[in-house]
């Protein structure tokens, strides 16, 4: 089971550029492994999007979406896998 | 020294996809201290010439390389090691493109077969086939592909390429490729794919392929990349991407160390002639040219035999006679075959060329020097631009073609490249701007610069977006096309040489390199050029021989006749090649031109570097005496004595800057090119530095030096080199005799090959009338497809109807034969022509010999059915009272429909009313005293502001009589610039000017004559 998140900048410990642990909904997760690590940014002419995605595992069993926006660098919960 | 080359990137020279230059990727690659750089452009090597000058400069080793495209769509990179690789390249390359349509490729994987030696394979990026079968997790073929690749290449020949973007699935990719190459063998290398130097140019590249799938950016997000993950990486950024695989870094450099090849510059490689029994080619060349002299000379002189010898010595040092053989052999076809044509430029300044008939031009008359086109010292091997008669160019093309075989031949490419108005409309079009708000935009670029403005319709963010997206753009190439006539011939096949893909025209193919690239590769190009006017001289000469019987022989003129002289010394040049202009037709009663040698001055004087550096007069007042010779110094009397002391020919500048400063012939070749050049002004600094030494030393004075230069600089702008303007004059000769002694004919062969030369039909349909030349209209059963001689005057053709093109009017012939149409309805069942055309015919007046007003012929027209089967539509049979069309109808109607006027001039109309106004025809205003206040008016024919003029503005009025040539002040023009742009006729009052012969009128106030009553 997936679900999406509603957008709101969450709390994210970083090392190197790369998310160590989230707060989110009360409670810390973290970050046991980076599984896969994307970027986008397009669409320039209109509402630019630029952002470093990650795919993460938590150490309390969770895969996350988590972004981090690079025009202002607040980080995004985007979705959660059980 | 960094731990990484690029070797997959692709410029501007991928058409359309790359986004920064050869010349800024080398610099990217400078700032990121990169040894090399390779360049892999889409099936192409369009820019290895620019790719390896810039390397150069950069210290930057180049590695030439493309891109290829698959037959199955796929992608492969392939780098060239050595010779043979660029050979196989340059033929993968040309089997790709000739196997697709222009501009694509389509390269059969067994066309790798015996191609593959001396190139480096890399996998490809994600298109390539590997990566694609992976991606579909289909690892089984992945492998079979893999050893397929390997072993069609070679151990250490093939690598499998690893490329990291940052998208999602290029962790898992990466993976399974280097798990691919672990298990079958093959090493792995790192490319980044790279488009563009640096990440903000990926909004370039989306707007580049948005103009390649003519999508606009809103609808193109599908293949737009992702992220701007592809510019030019230091080893730094890749580094971390592939942390299992170092090796596919190392490996760039250890493939770079393999690739050092370059094409070597100016190694020809002709076609060999075939000689007659196995003659030499410096023989047979020498046996034409003595056999040649008995024709093109009365008598053999010791002069003549001195000149061939040292001509024939010099082109066997040189190697050149196959070349020379092959030029002749091009040119005797033309002969043979009756397509007049003719040598242009410095080819002029050869014995060799004129006996050979490449040149029309003695060079013993006219004082042309041989190493002007040709000398041992001089690197370059010398281009012969040869202009053939434009109507039948394409057969000698196809001759060419055909002797020396489609893998010998082929044409010189050119590169469409954006200007600021073509990238401001493609990148605003794909920004989705309205085509409205666009043409405001593109008619307001001038004033961008200024730096504030608005455009409605535009926000402020978008406007920024484009001019700065636009301003990237201006530049690059666009599209490929074809240059106007220059042939590349090789003796091996050209594929091997350089790429050959199709051309858009059928029965056409270019080569990858523009003509800049050829002469820096020293390549020969031959130029087979278009020239209108031979057409007109070749079409006047057979209906002179139709109607007379009588073969004019206009190559044996003997240029001496005054009456040519007398003509264009009269200014009467209408129609005649190059001196016809307002200011030829000017400077000619001045100058009184009676020798070719004075014609050739003539039309080197109006050009722009002689007019910029204000030659002109100067020159004009010491042919008559007016003012002394003098010389800015004595060291240029020996080279400026035959042109009075002035500089008019374009080789003048590198005689002054030897003979005063010292410079070698290839400094001043530098210095003309550099003195031509937009932004050159750092290079003219420093020629200017040397220049001033150089004279210095030579014993003269600073001031003087100076002065000369500035001198030079003023002349910078375009010149005729003299053998140009000799090969020309002959043609200028050649069109007045034929002005002279023939006018009726010239004049309809002129017609019959328009556009030419500085004056519309009308114009010319109106010198006729002044020469009294008989014109007779338009007539559906006596107009031939075009013009014709009839009697002493000149029957229109069909020709001149607006929308009767050739096919048109063959038809109309064809079915007339020796039928003449009946009436309308037999014209409209056997033509089949639409009724819009046969309008246009009614309305030119090519029915009026059935004696109907022009509006009846139309009603009736109406009625008619061009279908046999059909029944004539229900009309009343009972006749209309139409009103007749006015004479002013008729006459605008008929302009408008043929772009020429057969009956009376627009000011016919007017005269009685303006004679008694005391409003001067162009006879009267030439006989009125200097300095009269006057009053003229006519029709607005031309209206020029050379850049030379400082503001000044020239027109030309024409009335029935002739030319009023009309001086308009920079103030003047302000206060009735609208009323000069756009107004047909003009009346102009002002003061009387007279230099000469030649009357001006020097305009106080300027309005439109709309007709007196």
């Amino acid at each position: 089971m997936s679900r999406l998140i509603p957008l709101a900048p969450i709390l994210v410990m970083v090392s190197d550029d790369l998310p160590q642990s989230f707060w989110w909904n009360n409670r810390t997760y973290q970050v046991f492994e980076i599984v896969n690590h994307w970027r986008i940014d397009r669409e320039w002419w209109r509402l630019r999007i630029a952002r470093d995605y990650f795919l993460v595992h938590t150490t309390s069993g969770l895969l996350a979406v988590l972004f981090r926006d690079l025009l202002n660098n607040e980080w995004y919960l985007q979705r959660l896998y059980d | 020294m960094t731990d990484y080359i690029e070797l997959h990137c692709h410029s501007t020279y991928s058409l359309l996809d790359g986004a920064s230059s050869p010349d800024d990727l080398l610099a990217s690659a400078s700032a990121l201290a990169m040894p090399a750089l390779a360049l892999t452009d889409h099936d192409a090597v369009y820019g290895a010439i620019p790719f390896i000058t810039a390397a150069q400069a950069y210290d930057i080793q180049p590695i030439l390389g493309a891109e290829l495209t698959l037959e199955s769509g796929h992608h492969l990179t392939l780098l060239v090691e050595d010779e043979t690789g660029w050979e196989n390249l340059c033929t993968l390359i040309t089997l790709g493109r000739m196997n697709a349509p222009k501009g694509q490729s389509c390269l059969p994987k067994a066309a790798f077969e015996h191609h593959t030696r001396g190139l480096i394979a890399l996998s490809g990026c994600r298109k390539g086939e590997i990566p694609q079968a992976l991606k579909r997790k289909d690892r089984l073929t992945a492998d079979y592909l893999a050893r397929e690749y390997h072993q069609l290449f070679g151990q250490d020949q093939f690598y499998i390429e690893l490329q990291h973007h940052l998208l999602p699935e290029d962790n898992r990719l990466t993976r399974a490729l280097i798990d691919l190459a672990a298990h079958t063998g093959v090493e792995t290398v790192v490319t980044n794919n790279v488009h563009y130097t640096l990440p903000d140019k990926q909004r370039l590249q989306d707007v580049l392929v948005s103009i390649r799938h003519n999508r606009p950016l809103d609808d193109a997000l599908s293949l737009h990349r992702p992220n701007t993950e592809t510019y030019l990486k230091s080893a730094a950024e890749l580094a971390p991407l592939f942390p299992t695989c170092p090796q596919g870094l190392v490996n760039t450099l250890r493939i770079a160390e393999r690739c050092r090849y370059t094409p070597a510059f100016g190694v020809q490689d002709l076609p060999p002639y075939p000689t007659p029994e196995a003659q030499s080619v410096d023989d047979y060349l020498a046996s034409l040219c003595y056999g040649a002299v008995a024709e093109r000379y009365r008598e053999r002189t010791d002069r003549i035999d001195r000149q061939l010898a040292h001509e024939l010595a010099v082109i066997a040092t040189c190697q050149l006679a196959n070349y020379f053989l092959i030029v002749w052999d091009i040119v005797q076809y033309a002969r043979q075959n009756g397509i007049r044509s003719q040598g242009r430029g410095s080819a002029a300044n050869s014995l060799v060329a004129y006996l050979l008939y490449i040149s029309p031009v003695d060079p013993i008359q006219c004082d042309l020097v041989f190493e002007r086109f040709l000398s041992p010292e001089r690197a370059a091997t010398p281009d012969i631009d040869i202009d053939f008669d434009a109507a039948r160019r394409e057969e000698v093309i196809q001759y060419i073609y055909d002797r020396y075989g489609r893998d010998h031949a082929a044409m010189a490419a050119t590169f469409v490249t954006y200007r600021r108005k073509s990238s401001l409309r493609d990148v605003g079009r794909m920004l989705g701007l309205p085509r409205d708000v666009l043409d405001t935009v593109v008619s307001a670029s001038e004033l961008f610069d200024s730096g504030n403005f608005a455009i409605q319709g535009v926000s402020p963010h978008t406007l920024e977006q484009l001019l700065e997206i636009a301003q990237e753009l201006s530049r690059s190439p666009r599209h490929l096309g074809i240059h106007n006539g220059g042939f590349v011939l090789s003796g091996k096949p050209l594929a091997q040489r350089l790429p050959v893909e199709p051309a858009t025209m059928p029965g056409r193919t270019v080569v990858q390199w523009d003509k800049a690239g050829l002469e820096t590769a020293g390549i020969i190009k031959i130029d087979i050029l278009g020239l209108r006017m031979l057409s007109a001289l070749s079409d006047a000469v057979n209906v002179v021989y139709q109607h007379t019987g009588t073969w004019i022989d206009l190559d044996h003129l003997t240029y001496d006749d005054p009456a040519i002289y007398d003509l264009i010394a009269s200014g009467d040049t209408v129609g005649i090649f190059q001196v016809e202009s307002r200011a030829q037709a000017q400077m000619l009663p001045r100058m009184k031109p009676r020798h070719l040698a004075d014609v050739v001055v003539a039309i080197s004087l109006i050009r722009p570097g002689p007019i910029q550096g204000d030659m002109v007069h100067p020159y004009l007042r010491r042919r008559l005496g007016q003012e002394a010779v003098t010389y800015y110094h004595p060291r240029l009397e020996r080279t400026l004595k035959e042109t009075l002391g002035v500089i008019l020919f374009q080789e003048d500048v590198l005689k002054v800057a030897r003979d005063l400063a010292g410079f070698t012939p290839g400094q001043g070749e530098q210095l003309r090119r550099a003195l031509g050049a937009k932004d050159a002004e750092e290079a003219i600094a420093s020629f200017n530095d040397a220049f001033i030494t150089g004279a210095m030393q030579n014993g003269v004075d600073a001031e003087t030096a100076e002065l000369v230069f500035s001198k030079l600089q003023a002349f910078g702008g375009y010149s005729f080199p003299k053998s140009h303007a000799a090969s020309f004059a002959v043609i200028v000769y050649q069109s007045a005799w034929l002005k002279c002694y023939y006018p009726a004919a010239f004049l309809a062969a002129v017609l019959n090959n328009q556009p030419m030369g500085f004056w519309s039909p009308a114009i010319l349909i109106n010198d006729a009338k002044r020469h009294a030349i008989p014109l007779y209209p338009i007539d559906a059963n006596r107009s031939a497809a075009a013009c014709t001689l009839e009697g002493d005057g000149i029957r229109i053709g069909l020709n001149y109807v607006k929308g009767f093109g050739p096919e048109t009017c063959m038809k109309v012939v064809a079915v007339r034969g020796s039928s003449p149409f009946r009436g309308l309805q037999d014209f409209l069942l056997r033509t089949g022509l639409s009724k819009r055309l046969v309008e246009n015919l009614i309305l030119a007046g090519g029915f009026d010999w059935l004696g109907s007003p022009r509006r009846d012929l139309l009603w009736e027209l109406g009625g008619l059915s061009a279908d046999p089967n059909m029944l004539p539509l229900l009309t009343s049979r009972e006749p209309v009272n139409l009103p007749p069309m006015s004479r002013t109808e008729v006459l605008k109607t008929e302009f408008q429909l043929t772009g020429i006027g057969l009956h009376e001039h627009p000011l016919e109309r007017f005269r009685r009313l303006l004679n008694q106004r005391g409003i001067l025809d162009s006879r009267k205003v030439a006989r009125a005293t200097k300095g009269k206040q006057v009053t003229v008016a006519g029709l607005n024919v031309v209206h020029q502001s050379p850049p030379t003029a400082k503001g000044f503005h020239f027109i030309t009025l024409e009335d029935e009589f002739g030319f009023i040539n009309v001086i308009v002040r920079p103030r003047v023009y302000a206060a009735f610039r609208r009323t000069i742009r756009h107004a047909p006729m003009l009346l102009v009052s002002g003061l009387v000017e007279r230099e000469g012969a030649v009357t001006n009128v020097l305009a106080q106030s300027v309005s439109e004559f709309m007709g007196l009553e």
